[in-house]
């Protein structure tokens, strides 16, 4: 495929040939000498002189038309691409913002027309689409029927919204053309646009004005044990000041309503209170609800589960943890003792399941006492708990050295995080010096607590979204045009090489005619 | 031009012609109308209307009949300067030599001493067409009227080359001509010429040459010639020189033969040179004229 450079001078390369021709006349006219009749210069040659009017110009104004023409298409940077397209990759930017609505269609939808006619002009026959932040996700589509292929695109878009690490520079194929579909919203995109070959980017986008629920959290009261209480967290993102309707529904009934003024780009927690009744019903969703609703209406809503997030965590202790050890989960509401599969299990014995969550080692020997245990940095709220006062004895020669030490003594670890998953407790839960204290439901809460991974004892039904995805302002998108995998030759040289050949040809030919004083020796006079 | 030349130039064609008139014309000797001439003609029956003053009484009274008698009347005859004013006859030789100024000086004289002989003369500018024509009159202011046509005429703008044809078929036999030209036509001179004879008077045939006829530039690179009237355009072969040369050539070949037409058909042929005098040109033609009657 034959690329231009600058239409400018590609016109003028053609518009160059004329006008030599017409300076030639005009020199020949110029050149001609006016007699009062040509009857004495030549009577046979009169006769045919109309005819052969036009080529009595100076042939060698070819010579330099093409000289001339030539020049001005190695001005015109005239290059060579070759025919054969490559694979074509068309990245798409799976960001929430991509579904804002704007004029009827979604944004990425604003890029298919252009992205249809560069695809018909790249002359591709198929292409493939990759999913910026969902990996893997690619198809390949045919671009025999537009209906079809957009149709699957579209599919393909709604099945792959997400925003997670951008990919490497490695998983571009050098010798595909990459192009890209985007609002720019995300403020990674133009550092990482400097590290990719991408030839081209499809910018879409024009609404920057966006108020999003952000984060949703239920638990119970801990004044009112048969009441939730719960925060949402509404973001305005625009660059003025907004209002909406916020509303709060549990099973789809509403149950709190507040018109809430938002000031622009900042957060605000709103506070809400509800009843725990519904608890008891197989269902308890709690949702809320922002109104009316903007273009971007996947943050308008947030809802959860609290049936499934808030009841208590399943604890199995065998038998061999001890009457105290159960007694002290039980007595905790957060826990559920219970022999249903779910939740955190629990191993006590001499040496316990390794694929136990809690590993709690046992010994029927004595048990050493631990001289000044202390929690290690890699605690963390586990240190919380405080062991001072109360005296502690370990399973002696329990600890093998491996994992994360949690607690520990000068000599031993007490309690260490293992190195796949669960905790190793050597301190002897049973001794009566340990049970005896009050700290003891408290270790046992914390243990479990750390064995599930659970930041507080009692749940929290929680559901939020990362601050970003609610910002929706396009920005316009840097890039630097790559083309990889596109062979294309220069013509420039070669153009001047040609009329430089032209102009020497013209140029012996003016020589050998100059010694004729100007005369043609193609004259038939 | 003046009045003093002219007169100098008429008593100088007189003697010339040894008396006889100059420039007799067409129908000199036809009319035989009685009344103005003095000269006796013949006797005619006297016929019902004619002037009872004209019966010659002796002769009647010898005859017996009544007898007129019929003088030879000396009648003014036609005459038409034909003056070729295509584009040619304007170029400008070496040193601007400039065969139309002789021209108009010939044809102003001719028509001067035609007007002074008491001709009616006319006058027709033409190229490939008729451009001007001046119906004839007789008389000295007449001349005035020719001479302000003949040099106050703008430049031709044939495009085919001049032609005298067109202007002869306008004029009506007998009529006599005096033709002025380069005679460079493209189409050849004879049936023009022809066409002059056969008005039934005399034709006068006078060739301008100018050097610019046959001469180029030097120093000057000439790619192609182009013809002053139809802008036909040759390219040069030969080299400048050589190219004159034949020229020449092919100008005396026609002028050569134009003078044999000329003398084969009763024309009187003259070539006057443009740095030429045109009172020694005319002088010139006079004399070949009074050979001619010879």
């Amino acid at each position: 495929m034959l690329e231009v450079g600058s239409y400018f001078w590609l016109i003028a390369a053609f518009a160059v040939v004329p006008l030599v021709r017409w300076l030639h006349l005009r020199n020949m006219r110029a050149n001609s000498f006016i007699v009062p009749s040509l009857l004495l210069w030549a009577d046979h040659v009169q006769a045919r002189s109309k005819e052969e009017r036009g080529r009595r110009i100076d042939p060698r104004w070819r010579l330099r038309a093409l000289a001339a023409c030539f020049l001005g298409l190695a001005l015109a940077g005239l290059s060579l691409r070759s025919d054969n397209s490559p694979p074509i990759t068309v990245w798409f930017d799976g960001s929430s913002s991509l579904t804002v609505v704007e004029g009827g269609d979604q944004r990425w939808q604003q890029a298919l027309p252009e992205l249809a006619l560069d695809l018909e002009a790249a002359g591709a026959d198929r292409f493939t689409v990759q999913s910026l932040t969902a990996r893997g996700a690619i198809k390949t589509f045919s671009l025999q029927d537009r209906v079809e292929w957009e149709k699957g695109f579209s599919l393909f878009v709604n099945s792959t919204r997400s925003r997670s690490n951008l990919p490497s520079p490695q998983e571009f194929l050098p010798t595909n053309r990459h192009w890209l579909i985007s609002d720019g919203a995300d403020l990674r995109l133009p550092q990482w646009l400097m590290s990719v070959p991408m030839e081209r980017v499809y910018s879409v986008g024009s609404t920057t004005d966006n108020v999003g629920l952000t984060n949703m959290a239920v638990r119970r009261s801990l004044s009112h044990s048969d009441q939730l209480t719960g925060v949402v967290t509404i973001d305005n993102t625009s660059t003025q000041l907004m209002t909406r309707r916020l509303s709060i529904l549990v099973n789809a009934q509403n149950v709190f309503g507040e018109d809430v003024v938002l000031a622009p780009d900042k957060p605000r927690v709103i506070p809400f209170l509800l009843p725990q009744t519904g608890l008891n019903t197989s269902v308890f969703a709690i949702s809320a609800i922002l109104e009316p609703k903007d273009p971007f209406e996947l943050d308008d809503v947030i809802g959860l589960n609290a049936l499934e997030m808030l009841k208590p965590l399943n604890v199995n202790p065998p038998r061999s943890c001890g009457q105290h050890f159960r007694l002290a989960l039980e007595s905790n509401p957060a826990f559920a003792v219970t022999s249903r599969d779910g939740g955190i299990t629990v191993s006590c014995a001499k040496t316990p399941n390794p694929e136990a969550d809690l590993r709690i080692w046992q010994s029927p020997d004595a048990s050493t006492k631990a001289v000044g245990p202390v929690w290690t940095k890699a605690a963390g709220r586990l240190a919380e708990v405080d062991l001072g006062p109360v005296q502690l004895s370990f399973v002696a020669n329990g600890g093998n050295g491996d994992g994360i030490p949690l607690l520990r003594t000068q000599e031993a670890v007490l309690i260490s995080a293992g190195d796949t998953h669960g905790i190793d407790v050597f301190v002897d839960l049973q001794a009566r010096e340990m049970v005896r204290e009050a700290v003891f439901p408290l270790l046992v809460a914390a243990l479990v607590k750390r064995a599930a991974k659970r930041e507080f004892s009692e749940p929290i039904a929680q559901k939020s979204f990362e601050r970003s995805l609610s910002d929706i302002t396009p920005r316009v998108i840097p890039v630097r045009p790559v083309f990889p995998g596109i062979k294309s030759v220069g013509l420039t040289p070669w153009l001047v090489v040609l009329a430089l050949l032209f102009m020497s040809f013209d140029l012996l030919l003016t020589i050998q005619q100059g010694r004729g004083m100007g005369l043609n020796p193609r004259s038939t006079v | 031009m003046n009045r003093a030349d002219l007169n100098a130039l008429s008593r100088l064609a007189e003697g010339l012609l040894g008396g006889h008139p100059l420039f007799a014309g067409a129908g000199h000797l036809l009319s035989r109308q009685g009344g103005s001439g003095d000269e006796f003609f013949e006797f005619q029956t006297y016929k019902p209307g004619d002037d009872i003053r004209n019966v010659d009484w002796r002769a009647s009274a010898r005859s017996g009949q009544t007898l007129t008698r019929c003088h030879r009347e000396k009648a003014s005859a036609l005459w038409y300067i034909l003056v070729d004013c295509s584009t040619s006859m304007r170029l400008s030789g070496k040193m601007g030599l400039d065969r139309w100024t002789l021209a108009t000086n010939l044809a102003t004289a001719f028509a001067a001493l035609l007007l002074q002989s008491g001709h009616r003369v006319g006058l027709v500018l033409f190229d490939d067409d008729v451009r001007v024509h001046v119906p004839p009159r007789s008389g000295s202011l007449h001349l005035e009227l020719l001479a302000s046509h003949v040099v106050s005429h703008p430049e031709g703008h044939a495009k085919t080359g001049s032609s005298v044809l067109s202007a002869v078929k306008q004029l009506v036999r007998p009529t006599s001509c005096v033709v002025i030209s380069d005679f460079l036509w493209p189409g050849g001179v004879s049936d023009g010429l022809k066409a002059c004879a056969e008005l039934g008077g005399e034709t006068h045939v006078l060739r301008v040459a100018s050097p610019a006829d046959t001469d180029l530039p030097e120093g000057v690179p000439i790619i192609s010639l182009r013809d002053s009237e139809t802008s036909a355009q040759l390219s040069l072969m030969n080299s400048r020189e050589a190219a004159i040369l034949a020229s020449r050539e092919a100008l005396h070949k026609l002028e050569s033969e134009l003078a044999q037409f000329c003398h084969s058909n009763g024309m009187v042929f003259s070539i006057s040179g443009a740095h030429e005098d045109w009172k020694k040109c005319l002088i010139g033609h006079l004399k070949r004229t009074a050979v001619a009657r010879a």
